[in-house]
């Protein structure tokens, strides 16, 4: 096992085991039950995924990448066609979240296609073929999270391989969100008239954001203490607002400390795509590139969310928030991740 | 690729970074923005949320002291966050500080509320709510049936409208038809007690009903005022005015139960007369309708900001009416029920008041103002399951009058 990135396992070990004690400490105020399986069953399935996947089978998972656009499309159809709403969002029967399996799929379609290193036209094509209904599917499901979140990644993956495509792609990524935020409509416009100011209607769209932030400025510097903040005054503390129960009980000390281990992951993460592309191994590296990109933007969005940095968009935060799908594919992708820095 | 992927990594770390940025300035900033401020306190009961906001020990009293009251968890607390959050910074309040002191340390360990006010200008110069507590102040938000006091209502009210009746007051009560239940005077039960037969007030007018408090007298006045007159009464007094709790200079009655229900009748009005019934007041509202006897009819806005100009809230008794009454309530202390609260060389004019529960647990009532000739304080004092309003109430309504004596406020 210790041929694999010892930091990297320890970082991501860590980030499971506070989002479990967590959920426990959480579930104590709001009693709610559930979270053992996925949080079991997300490690045994992560261990597995770590030892099956090595550098040299990258390749294999590649090879899948028209298998993995198809289960993507299939998710989003599937979510169209027969999904519910709940809190604002699609959701399959069973309220299982299909969209971090999609991440997943679109990292590994994307690093496939991109697999020989460089941007031609066709795999331009290729990727406008996949990523293009993909989109589209997600767009009409309404879930511009999971459409930022996929935008990103795939900018990102294009960006490893290419300086020229790479900046072009966040360039146009940019545009189109300003152009969503000049012209907003709906849902969104809510979401966006709140991140301007969540005070304007305080007891109405912006009263989620401010119980959270009332939470986050209650911890202050250090914090109330283990278990001393009070959680059942936020809303969905256990998986979107998971942040502000973190930072009441730990304050910016503990929060700092958590973002710093998922800092290391995105830094190991990256070093060991770095080390795969100098060995030739450009799949692995862009698989390993794209995991990282696709973890660090859920955890950008997500706590960026919750302090009103960036609109809220309802993403969990990976390892940290309940939520069993989103739990396993994270502890799968990390599983892929560490089984990646493999070294013989 | 390997500069590339540096260049994410980098980016990545310094989004993180942002992120810890971002926490720290809601931790920095939230505090000083009074909105958020004002959200936290209203929407949060989190035990720690008084100590991120900012010191509210900023707050003076009328003399530049600082107000020990303004303490978080003092009853002033609301009051205090609704000031300042309107005007942005430290309020001047209109409290006395030591009135105030005397006011709680003569409720200490009692339910209930004092409100001590000046009728010529609305400025309070005391609010106790006893005991302290975050979310309820009895003083402005506590509903009570007003008892006997409201006597002093009606009485101004019927001569307003021109009505000074003499009325039959048998010991044996009275009710205005065979429906409804009798109603008698306390002497009644005061007489049995001592085996003697009580004859009965017998025909009196209305100074000597006020002043004995006669049930009889006043269930009679306000069956023949009539439910129109009664109501257009409240309506000129605003006793009815709807449930606001405060703005930046002003504090505005809470109504809620007061006046005759809908689809009320005249009979309706005989146990209303009396305080009882479907009527309720706040402490702060009795404490209104009795500067308003004492101004000579006028009610002014009551106002917890010394800058606040005085306003004028209602004109509910004409001049000869308001006269006539403080009159009577003189008489009620020197010779009758508010005999508790005589203090020689203070003309004291008040009315006591006894309001049932129904769970024989009486709440004690004492409202009253000095001196006669020119009031400058009206004092309002209800104490919860206190009894007799002479007994529980009036001796705190003295010890009040006192101190303001002792500050110089009848100077």
């Amino acid at each position: 096992m210790m041929r694999r990135d010892g930091w990297l396992l320890a970082a991501a070990c860590a980030l499971a085991a506070v989002g479990f004690f967590l959920q426990i400490r959480i579930a104590e105020a709001v009693p709610r039950f559930g979270f053992f399986l996925p949080y079991a069953l997300g490690a045994v399935c992560g261990v597995t995924v770590m030892f099956a996947v090595t550098g040299e089978r990258a390749a294999m998972l590649t090879r899948m990448r028209w298998i993995a656009l198809a289960v993507a499309l299939a998710l989003m159809a599937a979510l169209i066609f027969f999904g519910r709403r709940y809190r604002g969002g699609l959701y399959l029967p069973g309220r299982i979240n299909p969209s971090e399996l999609v991440k997943l799929c679109m990292v590994l379609f994307a690093a496939g296609t991109l697999a020989e290193g460089r941007v031609t036209l066709r795999r331009l094509l290729e990727l406008a073929a996949g990523y293009g209904p993909v989109a589209l599917a997600v767009a009409l499901a309404g879930d511009f999270g999971l459409l930022a979140q996929l935008a990103v990644t795939g900018a990102a993956i294009l960006f490893a391989v290419s300086w020229f495509w790479g900046t072009a792609a966040f360039a146009g990524l940019a545009g189109g969100v300003a152009l969503m935020f000049a012209r907003p409509s709906g849902h969104l416009a809510t979401r966006l008239a709140v991140w301007r100011d969540p005070l304007a209607d305080a007891s109405g769209a912006g009263w989620q954001t401010l119980q959270g932030l009332t939470a986050v400025v209650s911890g202050g510097w250090s914090g109330v203490g283990a278990k001393l903040g009070d959680v059942r005054n936020v809303p969905i503390v256990a998986s979107d607002f998971v942040y502000t129960a973190l930072a009441e009980d730990w304050g910016l000390v503990g929060c700092a400390a958590i973002l710093s281990l998922y800092g290391v992951v995105f830094v190991r993460g990256l070093m060991a795509s770095s080390r795969l592309s100098q060995d030739g191994n450009t799949e692995g590296a862009l698989i390993a590139a794209g995991l990282v990109a696709s973890l660090a933007v859920q955890v950008l969005m997500n706590v960026g969310g919750v302090l009103n940095a960036v609109p809220m968009t309802g993403i969990p935060l990976p390892l940290l928030s309940l939520g069993g799908s989103s739990l396993m594919v994270t502890m799968i992708s990390l599983g892929i991740l560490l089984g990646l820095t493999r070294k013989d | 690729m390997k500069v590339r992927l540096s260049i994410l990594g980098l980016a990545l770390l310094a989004a993180l970074a942002g992120l810890a940025v971002a926490h720290a300035r809601w931790i920095v900033n939230a505090p000083r923005d009074p909105r958020f401020v004002r959200f936290m306190r209203r929407n949060n009961l989190r035990a720690n949320a008084n100590e991120v906001i900012p010191d509210r020990g900023t707050s003076v009293d009328r003399h530049g002291r600082p107000l020990s009251v303004a303490e978080p968890g003092s009853t002033f607390q609301k009051v205090l966050d609704e000031l300042q959050l309107a005007s942005g910074e430290p309020v001047r309040l209109t409290i006395d500080a030591d009135l105030q002191a005397k006011a709680e340390s003569l409720m200490d360990g009692k339910f209930g509320a004092v409100v001590v006010l000046e009728p010529s200008s609305g400025r309070v110069r005391a609010l106790v709510s006893a005991p302290h507590a975050a979310y309820l102040n009895r003083a402005l938000n506590g509903l009570y049936p007003p008892g006997s006091t409201f006597k002093v209502f009606m009485a101004a009210a019927a001569l307003s409208a021109g009505e000074d009746p003499v009325f039959d007051c048998p010991a044996a009560g009275w009710r205005p038809n065979r429906s409804t239940p009798r109603i008698r005077d306390a002497e009644v039960s005061e007489y049995a007690r001592r085996r003697k037969m009580w004859k009965g007030f017998g025909r009196i007018g209305m100074a000597e009903a006020l002043v004995h408090s006669a049930n009889t007298y006043f269930a009679q006045l306000g069956y023949n005022l009539g439910a129109e007159a009664f109501d257009s009464a409240v309506a000129a007094a605003r006793l009815r005015d709807s449930a606001t709790v405060l703005s930046a200079s002003t504090i505005e009655l809470t109504g809620a139960a007061c006046g005759v229900p809908e689809g009320g009748s005249a009979s309706m009005l005989a146990p209303i007369a009396i305080g009882q019934g479907a009527l309720q007041l706040s402490p702060l509202a009795v404490a209104l309708m009795t500067a308003g006897v004492a101004d000579d009819g006028l009610i002014l806005s009551p106002t917890l900001s010394e800058a606040a100009q005085p306003r004028l809230r209602a004109r509910p008794f004409t001049f000869a009416a308001a006269q006539r009454v403080k009159k009577m309530m003189r008489a009620a202390v020197r010779r009758g029920t508010g005999r508790a609260c005589d203090i020689a060389g203070l003309d004291v004019c008040g009315k006591t008041g006894t309001a049932q529960t129904g769970n024989g647990e009486d709440h004690a009532w004492f409202t009253c103002f000095a001196p006669e000739a020119a009031p400058r304080l009206a004092v309002t004092v209800l104490v919860e399951g206190g009894g007799f309003g002479a007994k529980a109430a009036a001796p705190i309504a003295r010890g009040i009058l006192l101190e303001a004596q002792r500050l110089g406020y009848f100077k």
